[in-house]
């Protein structure tokens, strides 16, 4: 406030009798019976600071110092949040190649048995079409006989025996 | 990433015709100073494999992958499943692995036994496993069955000294100890029993070395209520053998091999010791009485209606000539399911052979 008082610069404002003049005139003095400005001149100088956006340069660089200062904490933050989150996901990343690897093997494995299946199937096809001729065909003629390779294992008479003693489980 | 097609290809359809339709078996016994496991009914073909196993880093046991593949494979045994390394056999005993105790459960190292059995016999693809547990109870053992078949039925990757495998295990059967052997008796075409063993009421008394295992079966029926395993078994035995020579370890398996050998070859040299000790004087005392208690924990258990006596097991075949009188005494028949310490395994086979064919 002394600050205020010693300004030597004096500068007048007239009101007219216009009905717009009027109305901020008693704007002005209805803010300086209820307000802290007291005197016109200050209440003038409060207005001109918003009015103009003149920047408050004592108090502004503290401001200043401490919101850079709050940035850089924010950025040292953001970047272990960030390392955090990549070895989170790097780990979570390398779970699922394992995992994939692990399916991917059997999978291998379901074609095999797979392709084995299909095999039996086909296989069970071509001797139902080969039943009335047998001789009719040398390929067919091979895989049967490589079939063949396997025990036939309803002719064993010790299984046949067991399988109606033995438990199907214990 | 690769994409793939569940198609088969033309090169698989002729290849595999063989393997569809002809299930290969793998018969264990996980016993618990080797696995006796076969492929086939032949008795010389079961393989016997030490029991220990050791879990170790895979860099570690890869060390012997540059030796000579034409070495022993049973004293060189290894493998890597799911980014563990292990050895087998002796090879896991020159890494320090023991036995497993009393205390330990037939389903560890279960997979990791039956993998190196199908590694040994070369093989892959669909494999049946058949295996034998102790019938401690009745829910331990379905516990243990259950634990077994889950760990085990499945598609596995196994790099076996090297090379990779692949197994797609489809069927699992798990029986009580013992009843393999009863199936290889009546496998086999002689007059033994009259009447014929599916008539009877039979005792399986299967001599191990942990566990002694008595089976109760009615014309092939299991009575589980009547069956038990009894922790009375051979490593007391040798136990007591160890006990009458000074620095005798009777964990060891020089010792078990000694007390094994036929009379008048049976010398065992403790380590540190400048001499081998003749066993023979010290079994002979031994002997009878070991029998003599084994007899009288038989005679407790025996249920009234049993008229036949199988024996089986390591044990089984070394009190056979002691045990069999005492128990001619009690008016019981007495048999030894032979080769004893094969029988098992053999009639495992056959059960899974059955199983499969009516399967089919």
């Amino acid at each position: 406030m002394a600050l205020w008082a010693k300004n030597k610069a004096n500068f007048s404002v007239a009101f007219t009798e216009d009905a717009a003049d009027q109305t901020l005139l008693a704007a002005i003095e209805k803010e300086l019976a209820f307000t802290k400005y007291q005197t016109f001149s200050n209440l003038c100088k409060q207005a001109l600071w918003q009015f103009l956006s003149v920047s408050e340069s004592a108090s502004s660089t503290q401001s200043f110092q401490r919101l850079e200062q709050r940035i850089a904490e924010l950025v040292v933050k953001f970047a272990e949040f960030e390392h955090n989150v990549s070895a989170e996901e790097l780990s979570r990343l390398e779970g699922l190649e394992h995992h994939l690897s692990q399916l991917s093997a059997q999978l291998d494995q379901l074609q095999g048995s797979v392709n084995s299946k299909f095999a039996q199937v086909s296989f069970a096809q071509v001797s139902k079409v080969v039943e009335p001729g047998p001789i009719e065909s040398e390929s067919v003629d091979n895989v049967v006989s490589d079939a063949e390779v396997a025990p036939p294992r309803n002719s064993d008479p010790l299984l046949e025996r067991l399988s109606s003693l033995l438990p199907q489980d214990f | 990433m690769t994409t793939r097609q569940l198609v088969p290809n033309s090169a698989m359809l002729t290849q595999q015709t063989k393997i569809a339709s002809h299930k290969s078996i793998i018969s264990a016994d996980l016993g618990r100073t080797a696995t006796k496991a076969c492929v086939s009914r032949n008795p010389s073909s079961v393989v016997f494999i030490p029991a220990n196993v050791a879990a170790m880093p895979v860099e570690k046991v890869r060390g012997g992958s540059f030796e000579s593949k034409a070495t022993d494979p049973l004293l060189d045994m290894w493998l890597e499943y799911q980014g563990k390394g292990y050895a087998i056999g002796q090879l896991a005993a020159d890494f320090g692995a023991n036995l497993g105790g009393a205390d330990q459960s037939k389903v560890v190292d279960a997979l990791v036994k039956v993998f190196s059995c199908a590694g040994y016999f070369q093989m892959k693809g669909d494999i049946a496993v058949v295996l034998g547990l102790p019938f401690y109870s009745q829910d331990q053992f379905e516990k243990e069955k259950e634990e077994i078949i889950s760990q085990l039925r499945s598609p596995h990757v196994v790099v076996y000294r090297g090379e990779r495998v692949d197994i797609n295990i489809s069927h699992v059967w798990v029986m009580p100890e013992g009843f393999g052997s009863l199936i290889w008796c009546e496998a086999q075409d002689n007059k033994e029993f009259t009447p014929e063993l599916p008539e009877l009421s039979v005792a399986v008394v299967d001599i191990g070395h942990q566990t002694t295992d008595l089976l109760m079966v009615d014309r092939f029926r299991f009575a589980r209520a009547a069956s038990k395993s009894d922790s009375f078994a051979m490593n007391k035995f040798y136990e007591q053998v160890a006990s009458k020579i000074p620095g005798a370890d009777p964990q060891s398996l020089s010792l078990l091999e000694a007390v094994n050998k036929p009379e008048g070859q049976r010398f065992y040299r403790p380590r540190g010791a400048t001499k081998p000790t003749n066993l023979d004087p010290i079994i002979k005392d031994l002997r009878e009485a070991f029998a003599n208690e084994l007899s009288e924990r038989l005679v407790q258990w025996l249920p009234e209606r049993v008229t036949d006596v199988v024996l089986t097991g390591g044990g089984g075949e070394f009190f056979w000539e002691v045990l069999q009188p005492l128990l001619k005494d009690a008016n019981l028949k007495a048999h030894l399911a032979q080769p004893s310490r094969k029988a098992n395994a053999l009639g495992q086979f056959i059960y899974a052979e059955a199983q499969l064919a009516t399967i089919k």
